[in-house]
């Protein structure tokens, strides 16, 4: 057994009362074993492609191809500095694009990652051909698996939206009203980083489950209601524990008129930069714990 | 993996690096005159505490951009930029010189014609040489009436002797810009400069306190260009809130608004604000039912 499981805990059963020991545990296993991050640093590759793709959207010889659409879609005041920072947070971050990354490309890696995670801590060598392989295998179930995760984001996430508009209608200046208006307009970058992490957590043992057991979409999914129903807190404090790295960014991001009016606005380029390779870690050391959970709750089982 | 990590950056950095490189673009152009600007917005607080140095600086940073970027769409702004600098600094006949070689060069574009002239017209008023500024102004309103900058011509002139104290000349500029947007609203019917025409002259007068044809000319907006083409919701809106506020508070005559409501709805019965100005006239005739009760009349009901 991997000596920092063997730190973390007494025996399986007891993992669950030890959510801040086994996110440590895992944090320690992300630089023991740098391989974890590879799967994530990939999707991080791809993420920082795409956003270069729309930095220079704007710009020759990109232009040609992205001006008409930017014309169209957004208007010609996108296409002039520094106007063009505000059209790459919105597109980057669109719905449609990380949908697509997360559930395409996500799904694979994430699985890739947890073969990883499971060969480190079986202290199996890593081979990634056969890593690969095996995922890919599993591919139509984890594309299944990233896609409801995503559409429970994308639903929670249309239903805020709607609170948003609603609170966009109160017209109060003081006292309660407005402070509810402010709560919910100012706070909307936490509230969707909060969505997120509880739709992770929900669906937490999803993706092991359909890696390491071999199972399809659907009883991965009934398994994972059932193994969660005892470690639901513990599963969730796991996932909050890394995104709290994320905070500072975020707030950063939520005063983002600083940038422009303030520094130069390419610190708005940099934040998106710093918000993706945080988002790496933050997604290894949370899929580690996770995996970590899922094989302590599955020897208890 | 190593490996594989590293040629993530290489091609990362690299295609940012060649991409930087060969662009040509306008952006580039557009990034340094935003530099540029915000400079030039620092020296504009206030430009009696920049040092002489600071101007040319900033000058030169424009100069350069308009030889390195001759064909850039930026390059009309860059030269008012220039102009106004020279006006915060105070060289004021260098600084029309500027605006008037833009005049010139883009006669044919009478936007940019009119603004290089109006700022002509300012370092005037900034020398205190108030004729020739309001030379300038007359020779825009007659060459350039539908323009934006032409239609304010008359009112700014009209607030220039009221700022000098000249009450005649004052009036005779109302008088002027009255009958100037009357002629304006008649050739201009139907586009958008007959419109902003009648809405310039309800400004004017409800500067002068001229209540009663200010509402006037407000029914005339709402009722005449009722199709929303040049009007959108909220310039309907608030033409409405002034009509409402100027009879109510200042003419204390609740028939005007509703008579032209109502009219406007005999006219456009499927208008989509139908049901806001239905119940502005009902609201009205609930402030008039109150105003009617004689005094005490709602003692018994509190």
């Amino acid at each position: 057994m991997n000596t920092t499981r063997k730190q973390v805990c007494m025996s399986n059963t007891e993992f669950r009362k030890h959510p801040i020991q086994l996110s440590r545990s895992a944090f320690n296993e992300l630089f023991q074993s740098p391989a974890i991050f590879f799967p994530f640093s990939v999707l991080a590759f791809v993420q920082l492609l795409i956003l270069e793709i729309f930095f220079f959207a704007p710009r020759f010889p990109l232009s040609g191809f992205f001006g008409p659409i930017i014309n169209k879609f957004a208007g010609s005041k996108y296409l002039i500095y520094p106007n063009n920072y505000i059209l790459l947070d919105r597109w980057f971050n669109h719905w449609s694009v990380q949908g697509i990354v997360f559930v395409f490309l996500g799904s694979f890696f994430i699985g890739v990652a947890i073969l990883i995670i499971n060969s480190i801590n079986n202290e199996g060598q890593i081979n990634l051909p056969a890593i690969y392989k095996e995922t890919w295998q599993r591919y139509v179930h984890l594309w299944c698996a990233a896609l409801t995760v995503f559409s429970v984001i994308f639903f929670f996430s249309f239903l805020y939206g709607l609170i948003y508009k609603r609170a966009l209608l109160i017209r109060s200046t003081s006292g309660g009203f407005f402070f509810i208006k402010q709560l919910v307009m100012q706070g909307a970058p936490l509230y969707q980083l909060l969505i997120a992490l509880f739709s992770l957590a929900v669906f937490a043992y999803i993706f092991p489950i359909i890696i390491l057991e071999k199972r399809g979409f659907f009883s991965a999914l009934v398994l994972n209601f059932k193994m969660l129903w005892s470690s639901f807190i513990c599963i969730l404090l796991v996932v909050i524990i890394p995104a709290l790295l994320y905070i500072p960014l975020l707030l950063l991001k939520i005063n983002g008129k600083l940038f422009v009016n303030v520094w130069a606005p390419e610190g708005w380029g940099m934040l998106m930069v710093c918000l993706i390779l945080v988002t790496m870690f933050i997604d290894a050391w949370q899929y580690t714990a996770i995996t970590t959970c899922y094989i302590l709750d599955r020897e208890s089982r | 993996m190593k490996k594989t990590v590293l040629a993530f950056i290489i091609i990362l950095v690299g295609m940012f690096l060649f991409l930087s490189l060969i662009d040509t673009s306008d952006y580039v152009a557009g990034k340094k005159l935003w530099r540029g600007n915000k400079r030039f917005v620092e020296i504009a607080r206030d430009p009696n505490v920049v040092p002489k140095q600071e101007f040319e600086n900033l000058a030169d940073s424009y100069t350069t951009i308009l030889a390195d970027y001759p064909d850039s769409q930026f390059v009309p702004l860059i030269k008012f930029q220039i102009g106004k600098l020279l006006t915060l600094k105070g060289s004021y006949g260098e600084a029309r010189k500027s605006f008037a070689e833009i005049a010139e060069q883009y006669a044919g574009n009478s936007d940019m014609c009119t603004r290089a002239l109006l700022y002509v017209g300012m370092t005037y008023e900034k020398e205190a040489r108030g004729k020739e500024a309001i030379k300038i102004y007359k020779k825009i309103m007659s060459a350039y009436p539908r323009t934006d900058i032409g239609l304010r011509m008359p009112m700014l002139i009209m607030r220039y002797y009221k700022r000098a104290g000249d009450k005649g000349e004052a009036l005779k500029a109302y008088l002027d810009a009255v009958a100037f947007y009357t002629k304006i609203h008649e050739e201009n019917h139907d586009n958008v400069y007959g419109f902003r025409a009648l809405n310039i002259l309800s400004q004017a007068y409800l500067n002068q306190k001229n209540w009663e044809k200010a509402v006037d000319v407000l029914a005339r907006m709402l009722i005449e260009y009722s199709s929303l083409k040049f009007v959108d919701y909220r310039k309907v809106y608030n033409i409405i809130k002034t009509i409402n506020t100027v009879s109510l508070t200042h003419l204390k005559n609740y028939d005007r608004p509703k008579a032209i409501y109502t009219e406007f709805l005999e006219e456009n019965p499927q208008h989509p604000i139908k049901r806001v100005l239905s119940e502005m006239i009902v609201a009205i005739d609930e402030l008039k039912g109150n105003q009617d009760l004689p005094e005490g009349a709602t003692d018994n009901v509190r």
